[in-house]
This record gives structure tokens, C-alpha cells and sequence, in this order.
């Protein structure tokens, strides 16, 4: 068996062997370029030589016979002859007289070829000098030397490899040589190879046969490599994906049950303002992700699909997400854009030189209301959550925030409350409004101060990073009991003994011009020290 | 001078005359042939080989192009059962006027040879 090449010479097609697909190029190469050279109109003798080879082909096959056989390329070269032949009767012709007299000494313009005959690597050094007429050893030294200016000639010599092409035929390896590809300097260069092979055979050449092993094992690495490459990304895409899909379609069904119905209504301004949200979170996270599991799928499986449109509308869609997201951001932070406080002060009317402080807990505060997500609620303040809170009822989102408490020296001799209503807005005047709406409730009774745990944020009031800071001014020499439930409420207090604010609770505290000091806690001190 | 370069060198003479002859001669021949018949290359040469002047048919297309070129012939093309078209050579006017030209004055120059030669010795 023996694989077959599909030539077209002179507009017919013949079905070749490869052996004799190898020669009848040779053969033709040579004569083209003997033609080229001897004759003023060497192309059109050229096309009649092609034209004959192809009738005396033609006349080879048959029914029985289809396939040309290096036995007929043997029987075109001795009814067409070589150049050898041809010179030998033309040797007075005008334009092959000046050849002939030149001789071996003859030049043709030498090309520039990779020799794979003579190689360590691509055989691109060797076939510069070739072409330069220098010593192989020269270059190749040259190009070793020039590693060492910042590696200029590794990348040098991958170009030379990727574009200088490699001697193929006889006649190529002559024209690298700047040698006529008469038949004499084919039959020399033959021989001269079949030594060469001697020679590898017999163990020489060792180098490129383990460079040659070796890049076919990385070009198969790489080839994997793609693969594995393309299975990661699909993976992670995957990955992606089902995050993606978690998220949107938990904000779908979120919607019905949970928190995020309220985060929803209490951060938009307007209902368009959260579809917006979810759009443009649909395009800035849903399209790279496309993209990752359609790229991944392309290495993974070799398709070779490449539409400029696709990736441009991708690319624009995204952009569009983008904008969207930007815009809805910085209207949403305008809505956060001016501050207020409003603040409060009432005159607490002393029974006696103790003030008891302690806190309305939040699970009771709740009670009153009729959540759907309470238990959640509570979940959450069990978990140590203490920043907001939100409480879905029937038509209705609310906020809880948590109250601030701090102990201070009052200006004067009465005892005083001041509450500070902060929050913000989009103006001043929004501001001040979502101000007023923080409701919290501090009752005083017979020396005994009960204040809410948390503040309640009356609708429609949005979200607008609502605060409450209660001080208890205190006249000095006066004392305050700080219940110990009040340990999460307690906000930087200044005492003279340097006590954390969690740990002043459960204790008494007397004002004196340093601050606080405590007077049942020398345990605690001994334990600071 | 290395003694393959004076091999060379001596050589040249004697196969320039011989080539130039069989130059001369091809071209009586082809031009006799056209003149017979219109023919195209491969019945040209199949008429040469037997009288053993040409050897190989690569040699013969230079020179059917150069005269056509010269203008002693013109071609036309046709179609072949077998193969690819096929140029059809023939004899121009001027073609004619030259064969006759070359006819005398190879006769003349035949007889002229055989008279100074003489006949092959043996």
C-alpha cells in the first residue's frame, strides 16, 4: 500500500504516487529553473514541457491502471531528457554559451533555506551560512553569543524558523547553496546526503534527534494543554454560572419570603430603580460568564468559530450594563449625599443621687409589631448582628437600627438626656425629614431610665444610614447605675480607669472632674492592671 | 590549470561545432517536417526519432518557440482527445521563403563536404 498525492499538470488531474510525486517535482523544479535561466521565453516552454508530461501521462493510465508509478516518471524523464541533455545540444545557444563558459563557476542567486540536513535545532543557523558562504560554526556561535543581549537571539531565531522555509527538494538544497540545480550538482548533493544518513544512523546528530523528541513532546503538551486549558475554563465558568443563577433566581424567590423584599424598598428610591439593579447585574456578571463557558467550549473541543459581531454586541451589551449600574450607583449615593442631626434634650427630674439606666430589649420592641420575618429577625440578633435590621410586614419594610449610648458631665447641676437623630438624605431637607422619622422611645420614672434597644425607622422613610446617639449628662458627684444588659449599648465612655465599655456594665459609676469613676469594681481594676 | 580544467577547456570547441551543426540541421528538419504537414510537437519528434536526431524531446520546445518567435512559424491550438490541447505548428510565408533558402544551401554545402572529405575510411 502507498499513499497517493492528486497533482494537476497542464489542467489534468493524475492521481501520483508519493515517491513519484517527489520525483516528477524535482524533475520539474530542475527543468523550470534550467529553462528560467537559458531562455528568453522560459515560461512558455516551460507550460508546452508540462503540457507533453501531462499527454504522456495520460497515456500511462487506464481503467485497470489509475495511479502514475514512479516507473512513469522514470520513462517522462528519459523521453523529456534533463537539463544535462539539453545543455549538451544547446551548448553554442547565445544565452547558455555565456553559462556554459562560466562554468561550475556559474552563480545563481543563492536563497535563503533551512538546512535540515546540517541542524542542532531548525537548522536555521546552518542555513544562513549557507547563504552568507560562512562556516556553520560561525553563526552558530554568533547566535549563541548573542543570548546573552537580553536573549535577542532566541526570539530572532523562532522568527527565522516560523519564516524561513525549510530546503525541501534537491534543487531547493542547491539554490541554498547557490549552486545550479544542473544534474550533476543533483547527483553529487544525493550522494552527499545518502552519506549524511550514513552518518546520522550511525549515532551523529544525537543533540537534534533529542531537540526533535523533545519539541514533539511539547507540541503535544500544548496541544493538551489547550484542552485542559479550555476544560478549566468551562469549569469555572460552570461554577459561575450556577452562582449566577443561584443569585438571581434566590433574588426571585427571596422576593416572596425574605429580607431582600425589604432591602429592596428600603434602598430604591423606586421600584425602576431595582429592576435597573437587577439588569445591569444581569449583563456586568451574566456576559463575562457567557463568554468564559463559550471560549471554554471552543478550546475544549477545537471549534473554530469566530464572530466579530458576537463578541462586539457582548462587549456593548456589557458596556450598556455597565453604564446602568454606574448611574443607578451614583443616584442611589446621591440619595446618601447631605447629613442631618437633629438633636433633643429633656431634664431629668432627680428622687435621688442614683440614676438606674437599662434597656427596652429588642425581642420585646418587636413583639408589638406583626413581622412575617421575626424569627428570622431574631436569628439574627442572637448571632450578634447589630447594625440594622429589617422587619417585612403586610405592606410595609422596616428599619431597626441600634441605639448608642453615652455618659457625659453635664454643664450644669440637673440631670439631662440628649438624643441625637442622624441620618442622611438626598437634600437637606430629605435629610432632616428621614432624621425625624427615627422613632425611639427613652422613659423616665422615679430615678429610673428605660431605654429602647433599638430605634425604629418610620415608613416611607428609606434606608438613609439612620443613627440615634443618646448622652446622659451627668452633674458631677452623681451616680449612674449601668444595667448589665445595656453591655452592647454602651459607646465609648471615658472613665478614669480606662474600662472597656462592655465591662462598665453591671456597675456603678460616680462623675467626678476626671470622668467616671466606678465604685464596685475593684476586681475589674486589679484585672486591667 | 588543473589537468580537468584543460580537459574542460579543449573540450568546448568540439562540442560547440558538433551542437551547432545538429542546431542547424534540427531546424532544416522541423521546417521540412512543417512543411509537409501542420504538426504539433510530439509528431514532430515521433519523425525526428526515427531518423535518431533527437534524442530527448525537452530539446525541442526551446527551439520550436524560438522559431516561432523568429516568426517562421505560428501556431494555433487544438483540442486532443488525450490530454491537454495540443499547438498546432505551421510553416509561415516567411517560414517557407527560409526552408527554401536553407534547402539550397544545404545541398550545396553536402556536396561540397562530401567532395573534401571523401568517403569514410575504413
Amino acid at each position: 500500500m502507498k499513499k497517493t498525492v492528486t497533482i494537476n499538470i497542464s489542467g489534468i488531474i493524475f492521481h501520483i504516487e508519493e515517491d513519484a510525486y517527489e520525483k516528477l517535482n524535482n524533475y520539474l523544479t530542475t527543468i523550470k529553473q534550467y529553462f528560467d535561466r537559458t531562455e528568453d521565453n522560459g515560461k512558455e516552454v516551460f507550460a508546452d514541457i508540462e503540457a507533453r508530461i501531462a499527454e504522456i501521462l495520460q497515456e500511462e493510465v487506464n481503467g485497470s491502471k489509475q495511479v502514475i508509478v514512479i516507473e512513469d516518471i522514470d520513462e517522462v524523464v528519459a523521453i523529456m531528457g534533463s537539463p544535462k541533455d539539453f545543455e549538451a545540444f544547446y551548448a553554442q545557444d547565445e544565452k547558455a554559451e555565456s553559462a556554459s563558459q562560466l562554468g561550475t563557476e556559474q552563480k545563481i542567486k543563492r536563497r535563503l533555506f533551512r538546512n535540515s540536513d546540517d541542524l542542532v535545532i531548525g537548522g536555521v543557523c546552518s542555513g544562513l551560512a549557507a547563504y552568507l558562504d560562512l562556516d556553520a560554526i560561525w553563526v552558530r556561535l554568533a547566535m549563541f553569543l548573542l543570548v546573552f543581549f537580553g536573549g535577542l537571539s532566541l526570539w530572532v531565531y523562532i522568527i527565522l524558523w516560523i519564516i524561513i522555509p525549510q530546503a525541501k527538494s534537491t534543487a531547493d538544497k542547491l539554490a541554498m547553496k547557490g549552486e545550479p540545480a544542473t544534474i550533476d550538482n543533483i547527483i553529487k548533493t544525493v550522494k552527499e546526503e545518502a552519506n549524511d544518513l550514513n552518518q546520522r544512523i550511525n549515532g551523529k546528530g544525537i543533540l537534534s534527534n533529542i531537540i526533535k523528541t523533545c519539541s514533539l513532546i511539547l507540541f503535544w503538551i500544548f496541544k493538551f494543554l489547550r484542552r485542559i486549558v479550555g476544560l478549566i475554563i468551562l469549569l469555572i465558568g460552570l461554577g459561575l454560572f450556577v452562582g449566577y443563577m443561584a443569585v438571581l433566581f434566590g433574588v426571585s424567590v427571596a422576593e416572596n419570603i425574605s429580607d431582600l423584599k425589604s432591602w429592596k424598598g428600603v434602598i430604591f428610591d423606586t421600584n425602576s430603580d431595582y429592576v435597573i439593579a437587577v439588569l445591569s447585574f444581569i449583563l456586568i456578571a451574566g456576559i463575562p460568564i457567557f463568554m468564559l463557558l463559550f471560549s471554554g467550549i471552543k478550546l475544549l473541543f477545537k471549534i473554530n468559530f469566530h464572530n466579530k459581531w458576537l463578541n462586539i454586541s457582548a462587549g456593548l451589551l456589557w458596556l450598556t450594563g455597565l453604564i446602568l449600574g454606574i448611574n443607578l450607583t451614583f443616584s442611589t449615593l446621591k440619595q446618601f449625599g447631605e447629613i442631618s442631626k437633629i438633636k433633643e434634650v429633656k431634664t431629668l427630674h432627680a428622687v435621688n443621687d442614683t440614676l438606674y439606666v437599662k434597656l427596652n430589649h429588642f425581642p420585646d420592641i418587636i413583639k408589638k409589631y406583626d413581622f412575617e420575618n421575626s424569627d428570622d429577625m431574631e436569628t439574627s440578633f442572637n448571632n450578634g448582628h447589630r447594625k440594622y435590621l429589617f422587619g417585612n410586614s403586610e405592606n410595609s419594610q422596616n428599619i431597626f437600627g441600634f441605639t448608642k449610648l453615652d455618659v457625659i458631665e453635664s454643664t450644669n447641676d440637673s440631670t439631662e438626656i440628649m438624643i441625637n437623630y442622624i441620618a442622611r438624605g438626598k437634600n437637606k431637607k430629605d435629610a432632616n425629614a428621614n432624621a425625624k422619622a427615627i422613632k425611639c422611645d427613652v422613659v423616665y420614672n422615679n430615678n429610673q431610665l428605660i431605654i429602647d434597644e433599638v430605634f425604629k425607622v418610620i415608613n416611607p422613610s428609606k434606608f438613609r444610614m439612620q443613627s440615634i446617639d443618646i448622652k446622659i449628662k451627668l452633674p458631677l458627684s452623681k451616680i449612674v447605675f449601668l444595667n448589665k444588659d445595656l453591655k452592647n449599648t454602651l459607646n465609648d465612655i471615658e472613665n478614669t480607669s480606662n474600662v472597656w465599655d462592655g465591662d462598665m456594665a453591671g456597675h456603678f459609676w460616680k462623675m467626678t472632674k476626671q470622668g467616671l469613676e466606678c465604685l464596685d469594681c475593684d476586681t475589674l481594676t486589679k484585672q486591667t492592671k | 590549470m588543473s589537468e580537468e580544467e584543460i580537459e574542460k577547456n579543449s573540450g568546448v570547441p568540439e562540442k560547440s561545432i558538433q551542437s551547432q551543426m545538429r542546431k542547424g540541421i534540427l531546424e532544416l528538419c522541423i521546417l521540412s517536417i512543417l512543411s509537409k504537414a501542420d504538426a504539433y510537437p510530439t509528431e514532430i519528434i515521433e519523425k525526428l526519432k526515427e531518423t535518431k536526431l533527437v534524442v530527448v524531446e525537452g530539446t525541442l520546445y526551446p527551439l520550436l518557440t524560438r522559431l516561432k518567435n523568429t516568426g517562421l512559424l505560428a501556431y494555433r491550438w487544438e483540442e486532443s482527445n488525450s490530454g491537454p490541447p495540443r499547438k498546432y505548428y505551421k510553416l509561415t510565408s516567411e517560414g517557407q521563403n527560409y526552408l527554401k533558402e536553407l534547402h539550397e544551401s544545404w545541398f550545396d554545402m553536402v556536396t561540397a563536404v562530401n567532395k573534401t572529405i571523401g568517403p569514410i575510411k575504413k
